[in-house]
């Protein structure tokens, strides 16, 4: 735990720190998106912006971290440090942040990072804002604005971390831009010895399976055709799942229709299925119930069809069609094939 | 095996809906239910005990009204519900919220596992059980699937975004659970009526169990909440494409493809 | 008087309810279309206690209220499936034997019957009669140490599995109750009847030859078996009443929903309509209606009384209460309704049945006419 008159002291405190996540020895998407916003807030503060790296063989990706946006990497390359592992990483990135006291640490909010995060925040004594969807800085009183959704979506929070410091935040995926890529740029590479205390380690990997990709991820897919009450019945599905196939994307589905058996959870989108944000949410036959909303309101592009004019989804949505879904999507599926044979 | 279950209270969400005319949440009516996440952990944790004997206590940070919670996990089989209720508690973020679980829990004595629920479904944060795990420096498992116990301790099968890894750790441990765990038994009609005729909920305050009061609720919370809104339902308008289905269609598909996502 | 459920009372319907959304709804439509309940039904009832529930603890049972019972019943009964029937056997005949069974009796047959190992009958009803006593034809003779029975009963439920059944048999013009066992050699019973509604649902007439009843299995006094019967007919009609309810509820559920998505030309869906909205509001009303005498009349129940009169009155009420509700409902539902998409055509044929059965509705009138004006 930091000592009381740390926390005093926050002029102490400067640069912002980002975890850079990598898998498999290559950086992960919400590290690139992680220096994209660090770089806004680095340059709002005047200050540097910094990445810590931890993994195995990973010498190019810090340089790829530099490209993208850091000013300094300190990287911790060992066999070690490949697959994730709570202790090791918590032990390691404690040391180095209370070391070098950055103002602002952020982490993806992704598996990993909601499981590291808040065990070093706890471990320094600081404050942690989870599953941010927007960073800004308060320039007066040189604060963070954490910006996250909470109650299923329903409420946007706005949260600062006063007194206490580094600031920290996990961050969506998917939220944030990536700057653009520049190998022209230049920065200070710090390679750390590991330092792993074995007795630390608590938690002991045994084993790692892949799940193969047909298993349904709608959390990573780009786009997404959903399916609700609208169908009417489970042989109406195909109609979803025929736009689907030609768009080559994710099946989704209202919790009315998985609860009905139309088809498995494993497609359900909203607040007690999956949050899903991708490029563009196709949205058939579904009112609009606000806890699915909660599920894909975060979508870039959503597209609503519909047979009634005041279903809730309309106000979400960017375009609409006021018309029976099994009219629309066979329609749509046809011109979308053609058009794809045209190229 | 001494089993302790984190549980917290939560407003159904997913019956919550939204004023069309204010755009605000409609709270009241809102039924109260268990954390969905953490019915599995006191499911996993009766199943534990049903498996390998001791004793299971519950244990929520929250207001009276959370004795109803308890009692339902009662009824599942816990054996000892707790509540911790005080004014002082309040306005606790995760820090604050893991610092007065975890003091509570020290005041209980030994104990072999603890389960939490991944997340709840108001504050959405999956921090209080890596927190806890951190406070009271034992070994943390997330995203469970499965849980079982070896001669060593701890085995459990956790979910990572694109398959699972299988994880050994020695006991007292944490772990947090989720849906993909168990199935939660429906309550028992008889053990719903000795939840509340037999069984007691142990209420302790702030001065019954051994806390700084600067690390509790708001004083003790280092996040602080500015603003609360509901959110503005999206940005821009929306393009209600008109015409016969036809026309619609080829609209959309000329809107899609200068967006190019098709 | 207040009204209001208590926090015991209310998580009694939660988990009622969680049972029938969970194991019950998914798999109503197709039990009634088949015709055919999951062989693991009763077991299901068993293990979440909501059999025997009003039969002391000492004999298996979970020694609740009557109220309660009428809570989880009612919750059990909004699939409208034959599976919530399941639920009223298990629990009304081994509430007699626990009221009227010797201590043998008690320790031998209630157990099983809360374990869902067996499912218990009750035979009164013949080809002649189903409510009058000196109509009764079957006859129980005493031969040395058992009783002989001969006879044929008419429309038991559950009458071809095994368990136990009170039935009830002429013993010096009078008659007197006994527990057989279904299995007994000399009983026998008819096809199943193809019924109206509740798909699933088994009911069947008994052949008794020469059925052999150890004397120990007579039930209360000899010759005193109506009054078991009549009691028993009041809580079955508890159970019907919460029957009736549960599926009024869902009827105007199903109707409210439908009302809300249907769409006239004007985009306007039928909700707005002034047509409509009535209909659902007379509907609201007499599920409340019924609803609340059942409430009024289980908790009379738990309070000692003896229940005939309002048992008629509940029964009367609620079983044209949701033959009307579900009338109603049909109609919101229009044309859709008639179809077995929507599942108010299911709730409206199992309405009907509550009002013809366990006493007619003719049947209550003349019972709380005998109140007033004798």
């Amino acid at each position: 735990m930091q000592k009381e008159t740390d926390r005093l002291n926050l002029d102490e405190y400067r640069d912002v720190w980002v975890f850079a996540e990598q898998r498999d020895s290559k950086l992960r998407g919400v590290a690139l998106e992680l220096l994209g916003k660090g770089r806004e807030l680095a340059d709002s503060l005047n200050v540097k912006l910094v990445a810590i790296l931890l993994g195995n063989n990973v010498a190019d990706q810090c340089q790829e971290l530099v490209s993208y946006g850091a000013d300094k990497v300190i990287s911790v390359d060992d066999p070690r440090l490949e697959h994730y592992q709570t202790d090791i990483y918590a032990d390691i990135i404690t040391r180095q942040v209370l070391t070098s006291k950055p103002e602002i640490f952020i982490i993806g909010a992704t598996f990993l990072g909601r499981d590291l995060a808040p065990r070093i925040a706890r471990r320094i004594g600081t404050g942690l804002t989870a599953d941010c969807t927007g960073l800004d800085i308060d320039e007066e009183a040189r604060l963070l604005v954490q910006t996250r959704p909470a109650y299923g979506g329903n409420i946007i929070a706005s949260i600062v971390t006063p007194s206490v410091r580094p600031q920290m935040a996990t961050v969506r995926p998917r939220v944030m831009k990536a700057l653009d890529r520049d190998t022209a740029r230049r920065g200070e590479i710090i390679n750390i010895p590991p330092a792993i205390d074995e007795k630390n380690i608590m938690v002991k990997i045994v084993e790692i399976v892949k799940e193969s990709k047909r298993s349904v991820n709608l959390e990573e897919a780009d786009i997404i055709v959903s399916g609700g009450r609208g169908v009417e019945a489970p042989e109406k599905f195909r109609v979803i799942q025929e736009l689907a196939e030609v768009l080559e994307a994710e099946v989704g589905a209202s919790r009315d229709v998985v609860d009905a058996g139309w088809i498995p959870s494993t497609h359900q989108v909203g607040q007690t299925g999956k949050t899903v944000r991708p490029k563009l949410y196709i949205a058939c036959g579904i009112s609009g119930a606000v806890q699915h909303m909660a599920g894909m309101r975060e979508s870039e592009t959503i597209v609503a069809i519909n047979n009634d004019p005041d279903a809730l989804i309309f106000q979400i949505a960017d375009y609409g069609i006021v018309a029976d879904l099994h009219q629309v999507l066979p329609l749509l599926t046809k011109k979308i094939r053609q058009s794809m044979e045209e190229r | 095996m001494k089993v302790v279950v984190c549980i917290k209270q939560v407003p159904d969400t997913g019956e919550v809906r939204i004023d069309p005319e204010t755009g605000n949440l409609i709270r009241e009516g809102v039924p109260s239910i268990v954390n969905p996440d953490d019915k599995h952990a006191v499911e996993e944790a009766v199943v534990l005990k049903e498996k390998y004997g001791g004793k299971v206590t519950v244990i929520t940070m929250g207001p009276r009204q959370a004795d109803a919670a308890l009692r339902e996990c009662l009824a599942m089989g816990a054996d000892e519900a707790i509540l911790l209720s005080d004014k002082a508690f309040s306005g606790a973020d995760t820090s604050a919220t893991s610092y007065t679980l975890g003091s509570a829990i020290k005041k209980l004595g030994e104990f072999d596992l603890i389960l939490c629920g991944r997340q709840a479904l108001d504050g959405n944060t999956a921090q209080v059980g890596p927190q806890l795990a951190e406070f009271l420096k034992v070994p943390q498992v997330t995203y469970a699937r499965k849980i079982e116990i070896t001669g060593g301790g701890l085995k459990v099968e956790r979910a990572l975004e694109d398959g699972y890894e299988i994880v050994e750790t020695r006991l007292p441990a944490l772990v947090t659970a989720t849906k993909d765990l168990n199935i939660p038994r429906i309550p028992p009609m008889d053990a719903i009526m000795d939840a509340y005729g037999q069984k007691e909920i142990i209420t302790w305050t702030a001065s019954d169990i051994d806390v700084d009061r600067d690390k509790i609720g708001i004083k003790g919370s280092p996040t602080r909440i500015r603003k609360a809104s509901t959110p503005v339902l999206k940005k821009g308008q929306i393009e209600i494409i008109d015409g016969t289905v036809e026309e619609a269609v080829d609209t959309l598909v000329v809107r899609l493809k200068g967006k190019q996502l098709i | 008087m207040d009204f209001k459920l208590t926090p015991e009372q209310e998580m009694i319907k939660k988990a009622a309810k969680e049972f029938a959304d969970r194991e019950i709804e998914p798999i109503a439509a197709q039990v009634e279309r088949e015709k055919n309940m999951p062989p693991d039904m009763l077991k299901k009832f068993a293990k979440a206690r909501l059999l025997g529930m009003t039969v002391p603890r000492e004999y298996g049972g979970v020694g609740s209220s009557f109220l309660n019972w009428a809570l989880a019943t009612e919750q059990i009964s909004y699939p409208a499936s034959a599976c919530g029937g399941l639920m009223a056997m298990n629990n009304t005949v081994p509430n007699m034997i626990d009221r009227y069974g010797t201590q043998e009796q008690k320790e031998k047959y209630i157990r099983p019957l809360c374990q869902g190992e067996v499912i218990a009958s009750l035979a009164f009803t013949e080809p002649a009669t189903g409510a009058d006593p000196r109509l009764i034809t079957t006859t129980a003779e005493l031969d040395g140490e058992y009783y002989r029975i001969n006879g044929t009963k008419r429309f038991i439920t559950d009458s071809p599995f095994d368990g136990p059944v009170i039935l009830f048999a002429k013993t010096n013009d009078r008659i007197s109750g006994f527990i057989v066992d279904k299995n007994s050699e000399g009983y026998t019973t008819s096809k199943p009847y193809e019924l109206m509604g509740g798909g699933g649902w088994v009911t069947a007439d008994i052949y008794l030859k020469e059925v052999r009843v150890p004397k120990d299995n007579l039930i209360g006094d000899l010759d005193n078996g109506f009054i078991i019967l009549l009691q028993w007919a009041a809580t079955s009609k508890l159970a019907l009443c919460a029957g009736s309810v549960g599926l009024a509820q869902a009827a105007l559920d199903e109707s409210v929903r439908y009302a809300k998505e249907r769409v006239l030309r004007n985009n306007r869906p039928i909700a707005a309509t002034q047509s409509i909205q009535w209909m659902l509001a007379e509907m609201a009303c007499k599920v409340e209606a019924a609803r609340y005498l059942l409430y009024w009349a289980a908790s009379l129940v738990d309070q000692g009384k003896d229940v005939m009169r309002e048992a008629a009155i509940a029964k009367l009420f609620s079983s044209r209460a949701g033959v009307e509700v579900a009338d109603m409902g049909l109609r919101v539902h229009g044309a859709y309704g008639f179809t077995t998409e929507y599942k108010i055509e299911r709730i409206y044929r199992q309405a009907k049945g509550n009002e013809v059965i366990e006493g007619t509705s003719e049947v209550q009138r003349s019972i709380v006419a005998g109140f007033l004006v004798r």
